[in-house]
């Protein structure tokens, strides 16, 4: 009985450990696969799994320690003083140091992949700005340059806008201009690990990667008011050949003049040509 | 403790009795008590304080504030009306009147009977569809069937209890009974048909899962538009107040971004697309997500309410002689005037009390019930059913007759001369810089219900509220940014707002596209930007298949214009 209570408090221990071996195979994971879709969510990914590793033999070694101190003083007889450790230097030192020296090998692991996702100079060069995101209560608007043009600051009377829908070319990296049109919004796109809040007033650059095509959930990450909860979008990743066609549909379906014409200045010209012959 | 200074605290007739020597506790110990009421009251406050403003609205239908000021007798008919054939937001009620509406369900009739495996409990037949196969595949059990030929035709309640789609064999469960007022013809029927009531023959009509696409379409719409739109369709849902434009109120029947004629309803197609595009510069999001089928679903929930709120204002306006709201006002004059006349001390009658006139009213609508009102529902939903038939057709849709004119800075000049023409006086709402500040937004304008001017300066749309006229700068294009979108505002103006309709009659198709040329550049001229980029865009628009097969036929008539693009 003396070591009942040893034993009760490490199988939680034990029941932790074990939950979180278990949480893959339950859906306790990451979205999908539980694989990143873009090679920065990768890196990301990458951090975690080194920061999980680090803090799991932490969390195991010190119940283990403390189990065993448990299991040790629980049979230890009642007139026995306990040793009086408060104060002691050297503990103090070790148990300072050590932790000091892993926070500091994280702040310093991590550099490469912060400045890659949020310096310019270290991003992957040539990376094109493929549309303007501006989230607004409830919904993102979209705005993309007309196709083989870049995308300017300003609206430009040739671009073509979607709502809720964002389309990237896979397999090469893209940005986007992130903004917001009211409040403080956050472009989250859980399987790309993606996260970058909206600030009003400022224009935000993200840029990320699709590695495979797919449809992914965009949702809004900060909560921006009673419909919050409508901000849900998709990020449609396709071959670069099937988003070049895309927008070139775009801009058609975006310069309709009711009359199904492939674009208005070719359905006039057929309009005169019509005309002219009798 | 003195008397006075116990009184004067709270729970002071606690503390007194605790005071007095009669036993179960100190005056301390009764203190600790008053302490813990008080805390606890505290708590109960800033918990009912944390947990709502204001009770849920109950999900109901509720009637306009002209039925309610229609004469009892009447306000109750027109109610009764709307519940017979409309229903309440809980039991929805199917009337096959309205076929504008697809309710769902799956018509079908009874092939062959099952008599070996029937009871009197349970029904099992062999049944033909009608062609509505997808309602077919996703039949549910537990469906409710509606008989609308044969013995049981008016019992409710009946249930599909198993069914197999390869066989088409159904089991329906027999719990219904027969209803109430459409039970009566049922019996006449029957009586004449000489079988015993709620007997099932081969050949009985009848309609599996019934307005169950209507019943999905409530879920939908309860679940993501009521809480702005109301749950009448009346746009004042719980969070309507905190926006500003305000949400729709559908039960005008007007819609106001549609591509139908100036006289014509909205069309389903219209609807899907403001569900998947959203109205950009208000509060109306995207729902681009949603499944396909509860899109649908809640469009056709929407059509509906819409015809329920139409057709209560039209019966309530065709019985505007039984309203008492005139004498309402008039007593309420009368009152006022009584009670200023009592004030400065002066004799004064008080006004006579409107319940003759009521009654007087009650009397006459009566009759009127009797003769015409049965009238008057009926020609309200023809008049409905055969506008929204209508509007569902190709001749309501605006297509132009031409294609738009170059988008060039000559068109834009001519659109632009147009803007600011007598023809069109585009500039007295949007301004002359397209600002939306022409003077016609800081005028007094009169109500069209002819109570004289609204209280404030500016524009004003149908359901009366403020209505600033559009500030073409900003690029907010709320019915949509293609040409068309815009052609068709021009052409049959916007429903329920001072825009006129400009087609057939004021302006040509040409001048119409010269001025959607000219106001999709103003919002980049007002901002600076250069347009010519705009001009070389669009001729450099990438060559599609269509765009090729365009251009081949240009090529074989040979007479294309060597200046437009595509050559």
């Amino acid at each position: 009985m003396a070591r009942f209570w040893s034993i009760y408090f490490m199988s939680w221990a034990a029941l932790a450990v074990a939950l979180c071996l278990a949480a893959p195979s339950l859906g306790w994971w990451f979205p999908d696969t539980g694989e990143a879709m873009s090679s920065i969510g990768r890196r990301i990914d990458g951090l975690f799994y080194i920061i999980l590793w680090i803090t799991s033999i932490v969390f195991v070694g010190t119940q283990i320690a403390l189990g065993y101190v448990l299991w040790k003083g629980a049979v230890k007889p009642a007139h026995e003083k306990a040793t009086y450790s408060h104060g002691n230097h050297t503990l103090e030192v070790i148990w300072t140091v050590i932790p000091g020296i892993v926070l500091l090998f994280i702040a310093i692991y991590q550099m490469d992949v912060w400045a890659a996702f949020r310096m310019r100079n270290y991003a992957p060069g040539e990376i094109e700005a493929i549309a303007e995101v501006t989230a607004r209560q409830f919904e993102w608007r979209i705005r993309y340059p007309a196709p083989g043009k870049p995308l300017m600051p300003m609206p430009q009377p040739d671009d073509v806008y979607t709502v809720n829908d964002l389309r990237i070319p896979v397999g090469r990296p893209v940005s986007i201009s992130l903004r917001s049109g009211d409040v403080q919004h956050s472009f989250f796109v859980p399987v790309l690990r993606i996260k970058q809040d909206a600030l009003p007033g400022t224009v935000i650059p993200v840029w990320f990667d699709a590695l495979q095509p797919g449809s992914y959930d965009l949702v809004c990450a900060e909560l921006c008011g009673w419909g919050h909860y409508k901000m849900k979008a998709r990020v449609l990743a396709t071959s670069e050949e099937l988003f070049q066609k895309w927008k070139q549909e775009a801009v058609l379906l975006q310069a309709d003049d009711g009359l199904q014409s492939a674009s208005p200045a070719e359905s006039t010209a057929a309009d005169q040509a019509q005309t002219s012959t009798p | 403790m003195p008397d006075s200074l116990l009184k004067s605290m709270p729970f002071a007739s606690l503390a007194k009795t605790a005071d007095q020597p009669v036993g179960c506790g100190t005056l301390q110990d009764s203190w600790h008590l008053a302490g813990l009421l008080r805390s606890l009251a505290c708590g109960a406050m800033l918990l009912l304080a944390a947990a709502g403003c204001s009770p849920n609205p109950a999900v109901e239908f509720t009637p306009r504030t002209s039925t309610t000021l229609l004469a009892p007798n009447a306000r109750q008919a027109v109610e009764h009306t709307l519940l017979t054939h409309f229903g309440t937001p809980d039991n929805l009620v199917v009337w096959d009147r309205l076929n504008v509406i697809d309710f769902g369900g799956a018509k079908a009739t009874v092939e062959s009977l099952d008599a070996k495996a029937s009871s009197s409990a349970k029904a099992v037949m062999v049944v033909t569809f009608g062609n509505q196969s997808d309602v077919v595949k996703n039949l549910r059990v537990g469906a409710p069937v509606r008989w609308i030929s044969g013995a049981r035709e008016g019992f409710q309640g009946d249930r599909v209890t198993a069914f197999d789609a390869a066989t088409r064999q159904v089991s329906i469960a027999l719990e219904g009974k027969a209803g109430s007022a459409p039970a009566e013809e049922s019996q006449e029927e029957s009586s004449s048909s000489s079988k015993p009531a709620g007997e099932i023959a081969a050949g009985d009509a009848l309609v599996i899962d019934d307005g169950g696409l209507l019943a999905q379409g409530r879920v939908v719409y309860q679940r993501n538009c009521m809480h702005c739109h109301g749950s009448t369709g009346d746009g004042k849902g719980p969070t309507a107040k905190y926006m500003q434009p305000p949400p729709r109120d559908y039960r005008d029947g007007i819609f106001k971004f549609t591509s139908t004629q100036a006289s014509e309803r909205v069309t389903r197609d219209d609807l899907m697309r403001i569900l998947d595009d959203g109205i950009p510069g208000t509060y109306m999001p995207s729902f681009l997500l949603m499944d396909p089928t509860e899109k649908k679903a809640v469009i056709e929930y929407v059509r509906w309410l819409s015809i329920r709120g139409e057709m209560e204002k039209r019966i309530t306006d065709d019985l505007g002689d039984f309203s008492t709201k005139d004498l309402k006002a008039e007593y309420a004059q009368g009152e006022a005037a009584y009670q200023a006349a009592l004030n400065k001390g002066e004799k004064a009658e008080p006004p006579a009390p409107i319940t003759p006139a009521v009654d007087a009213l009650q009397k006459d609508f009566a009759e009127f019930f009797e003769t015409d009102y049965q009238g008057v529902v009926e020609d309200t939903a023809d008049f409905l059913v055969s506008a929204w038939e209508r509007a569902e057709t190709p001749e309501s849709v605006i297509t132009p007759a031409k294609a738009r004119v170059p988008d060039d800075a000559a068109s834009r000049e001519r659109g632009r001369l147009l803007y600011l023409s007598d023809k069109t006086k585009c500039y007295t709402c949007h301004g002359a810089q397209g600002r939306g500040d022409g003077p016609a937004n800081f005028e007094y304008w009169k109500m069209p219900s002819g109570d004289g001017n609204y209280p404030r300066p500016g524009l004003h749309d149908l359901w009366g509220n403020l209505l600033p006229a559009r500030d073409l700068t900003r690029g907010i294009y709320r019915g949509g940014r293609r040409p068309v979108d815009l052609y068709r505002r021009l052409y049959a103006g916007i429903k329920g707002t001072p825009m006129p309709a400009f087609g057939g009659v004021t302006l040509t198709d040409d001048e119409i596209w010269d001025l959607v040329n000219f106001v999709l550049s103003v919002e980049f001229t007002a901002n600076g930007t250069s347009l010519s980029d705009a001009e070389s865009s669009i001729k450099k628009l990438p060559a599609t298949d269509k765009a090729q097969v365009q251009e081949t036929k240009i090529e074989k008539t040979s007479s294309a214009d060597p200046a437009t693009p595509a050559s």
